[in-house]
């Protein structure tokens, strides 16, 4: 009975846009402004999703909306099958929000038993909860500092720790490894890999689309406001009219070899270069501990 | 969780965070060495007793860093948060925002509690300590003795937490729609000099020569304001022999109660629509 | 909307909090020594501002005072009269403050606003009295408020009497002895008077105010039948006995 409960709960979104829009009335005539334009798109359970966008693209509305901090002019969210605005479904979040400053005369430890109090964790399992979170996230050396004490990378680590402290079913991360370097950047990457092997549902935003790349399984990219598209990585990004072949070494592809190649086979080969590596991975390779 | 244990949980890490700052410890430690500079400045005093002049150094002292901490801290622990996104974090928790607003309310008020009861403390100790020697000094003239009540100390110091209650309630009002810090801070300390000043409008509309429409718009402005004045009693708790009437007393609570109450109330109004 | 809800609710918070506080302010009100409308029209200025902050009132009318000394060194009286005004009005209950600007008010404005004119040899004498004059009432009018707000303070009274008789005596001499006698009958009238307010009553009235004799009698033998203590009644039969020539019986 439990795993059909668990098996039906995997096939509800973990979140359900429809058409949703967003207006602010800014300044004292109260001119409107549409930040988010009839947007629909899904997240399934359990998948790591990229919400990508340029600033001001609406992307922060949008997440506001999903964790009902701000009610949306139309349209509807869902959240594992419930209103965002309903309080009881935010126990199952767990968030991130971009740049944050925590309380800083707080220890690490305890501004994370703090959230886990606040996110309804029964008293007798705040210890281990804690102590898991600062596990996932390597924070549990920096543990008994005080906050104002970290570096930022350690502050955004710090942050996904709140954000998971009570075992959230989706977390969602607004730029999570903005202003931190490769290391860190990494380390977050890897944690938020080890949510997934968990079954979480993770929702990232970021700049970073290498990252993105690396990490999602599914994305959707918004432009002033709207959604410009959705989907998986290979359903976005693969040129369906083009095809890659990866040449071994010791072949000599010359261009008289390339124009034989396109006479005698028609296979046209537009441009001919060697690979490299992108800068983060030889940095992780050659300066990672 | 039940929302008593958040609010009490909110309370609890405001309070924590407000204490450890540095600004709290520097307006206990000027409040307090003011208390004890005073001891050394009563040659200034003209025509009043020296105790008088020490506790008047002190009601002073309470009110205006208590003040400055009240807005200060109300600003900083609840506009801040906003402001610095700390409170999306709360916020996308199970936490209402009235359980949100209301445990920073009470955080401050504790921490305002904390302040009063160790400026108090001072305050009784150098009264204490002096009303030994004016007391010695008054038996050998033959002169009345001073009067001193320590009980009136603790009613005091009951008093100035509501006071101080109701301006942090008003601070976090203003601050829950407020835009920007500054406007928060000023709108906060013009708020309170009107409440300070509230009696004057009282009198103003109760006065025969003032005309119809300037006295039924004083009137009902001092129904909008409360009168802050109504705390400031330092010197008929502590140094009159009879103080005041219990009636007083707990009227003055329960006025305070109800302002407090309101206020909250309105700051609650605001924040549960405004976008953050 | 947000904004008429919100002062909707600041209505009913007053409405609810009105009669709570009436019972309060009736009792701090008299004990609080606040400031009148009339006083802060007077002395509007920061020092109300800081002074209405809850405290320091005794410091910072002990500021004003030492501006309001500085400005008497200087012979301004109109900065003098300002700073004396806050020092009176942030600390209504100090009356060495009340004391002293009634002084500067009747004795020394008078002098300076002489020399300013050209001195005691260059103004007539009439001009002289008119302005000697005009610095009693307006001494007597600063008096005549702080009695408005304290009304049974002997001191007031007895400071008032005794301006007058000073006054009177040293630059008129036409000594208004009816008038001092009337201020220390009102100040032998108030609860707590010191004594010598009803021998300066007597001696006044005995030496000097025939037509109110027979008042000050009946008053004084009410004084000594109410004396508490036969030291009291002594002092009572005292005065009588040396001013209206009535020995006490018994």
């Amino acid at each position: 009975m439990k795993s059909t409960n668990s098996e039906k709960e995997n096939k509800i979104p973990a979140i359900e846009i429809e058409n949703l829009t967003k207006d602010f009335r800014v300044g004292m005539r109260g001119v409107k402004l549409r930040a988010v334009d009839n947007v629909s798109f899904s997240v399934n359970s359990g998948e790591i999703f990229g919400l990508l966008g340029p600033n001001g693209s609406g992307k922060s509305t949008t997440l506001k909306i999903i964790l009902g901090l701000l009610r949306p002019t139309s349209g509807e969210c869902r959240i594992f099958g419930k209103k965002s605005s309903d309080i009881s479904v935010r126990s199952r979040i767990g968030f991130l929000p971009e740049a944050p400053y925590f309380y800083g005369y707080l220890t690490g430890r305890e501004l994370v038993k703090y959230y886990a109090r606040m996110s309804g964790v029964p008293s007798q399992k705040i210890e281990d909860a804690t102590e898991d979170a600062l596990a996932l996230t390597g924070m549990t050396a920096a543990a008994a500092r005080r906050v104002k004490t970290y570096s930022k990378g350690m502050l955004q680590r710090i942050g996904v720790a709140q954000a998971v402290v009570h075992n959230p079913d989706l977390v969602i991360l607004d730029e999570p490894t903005a202003g931190i370097d490769p290391i860190g950047s990494a380390e977050i990457g890897d944690a938020i890999r080890v949510m997934k092997s968990r079954g979480k549902t993770v929702v990232l935003c970021s700049h970073l689309l290498g990252q993105i790349e690396e990490l999602c399984d599914r994305v959707a990219i918004m432009n002033r406001g709207k959604l410009a598209v959705a989907g998986t990585l290979d359903e976005v990004l693969t040129q369906r009219d083009k095809q890659l072949a990866v040449i071994g070494p010791g072949t000599p592809l010359t261009p008289e070899l390339c124009a034989e190649l396109r006479e005698r086979y028609g296979i046209y080969i537009e441009d001919v270069s060697q690979p490299r590596i992108s800068l983060e991975k030889y940095f992780l390779k050659n300066l990672k501990k | 969780m039940s929302f008593l244990k958040k609010i009490f949980w909110i309370a609890r890490n405001t309070f924590t965070e407000a204490a450890r700052q540095k600004f709290f410890s520097f307006l206990v430690l000027l409040g307090g060495g003011l208390m004890c500079v005073s001891l050394s400045l009563t040659h200034f005093d003209f025509g009043d007793s020296e105790l008088k002049f020490i506790a008047d150094f002190g009601f002073g002292g309470i009110f205006l860093f208590g003040s400055v901490l009240s807005v200060v801290t109300s600003v900083q622990l609840f506009f801040t948060e906003i402001e610095n996104r700390t409170a999306l974090t709360m916020l996308a928790k199970p936490v209402r925002r009235g359980e949100f607003l209301f445990g920073k309310f009470l955080g401050v008020w504790l921490l305002l509690g904390v302040f009063v009861v160790l400026m108090c403390g001072v305050l009784a100790a150098v009264l204490a300590w002096r009303a030994g020697t004016v007391a010695e000094i008054a038996m050998a003239r033959g002169l009345p003795m001073p009067v001193l009540n320590f009980d009136g100390i603790a009613v005091f110091a009951v008093f100035q937490w509501v006071r101080l209650g109701i301006v942090a309630a008003m601070t976090i009002a203003v601050a829950s729609f407020a835009q920007t810090y500054l406007y928060a801070v000023v709108v906060s300390f013009v708020a309170l000099l009107i409440g300070q000043l509230q009696y004057v409008l009282a009198d103003f509309a109760s006065e025969g020569k003032s005309q119809i429409w300037t006295k039924t718009l004083a009137e009902a402005a001092t129904k909008f304001i409360p009168n802050l004045q109504l705390f400031n009693v330092g010197e008929a708790l502590v140094l009159a022999p009879d103080g005041l009437s219990c009636g007083a007393i707990w009227s003055a609570l329960a006025y305070g109660m109800i302002w407090i109450a309101a206020l909250v109330f309105i700051g609650l109004w605001f924040f549960r629509s405004r976008e953050i | 909307m947000r904004f008429g809800a919100a002062i909707l609710c600041l209505g009913i918070a007053g409405a609810l909090s009105f009669p709570f506080g009436e019972i309060a302010w009736k009792e701090v009100r008299e004990r609080v020594g606040t400031f009148s409308p009339e006083a802060l029209e007077r002395s509007a200025g920061t020092g109300i501002a800081l002074g209405t902050l809850g405290g320091f009132r005794t410091v910072l009318a002990d500021i004003a005072w030492l501006r309001a000394f500085h400005f008497w060194g200087k012979r301004d009286p109109v900065d003098c009269m300002k700073y004396c005004d806050l020092a009176m009005t942030l600390a209504p209950e100090q009356l060495f403050f009340l004391e002293n600007t009634a002084n500067y008010v009747a004795f020394e404005f008078p002098v300076w606003e002489i020399r300013k004119r050209g001195g005691f040899l260059q103004v007539p004498e009439n001009v002289q009295r008119e302005i000697h004059k005009k610095a009693l009432a307006e001494a007597l009018e600063i008096l005549h408020r702080a009695s408005l707000a304290d009304p049974e303070n002997p001191q007031i009274y007895i400071l008032a009497a005794q301006l007058t008789a000073i006054k009177t005596d040293r630059i008129y001499g036409v000594p208004d002895y009816a008038k001092s006698a009337a201020y220390y009958r009102r100040a032998c009238e108030c609860p707590g008077a010191p004594l010598f307010a009803f021998a300066s009553y007597a001696r006044f009235v005995g030496e000097h105010v025939p037509a109110e004799r027979a008042s000050a009698k009946v008053f004084l033998e009410a004084c000594r039948e109410r004396a508490e203590t036969p030291a009291r009644k002594h002092f009572f039969s005292e005065l009588l006995t040396e001013y209206f020539a009535s020995p006490a019986n018994g």
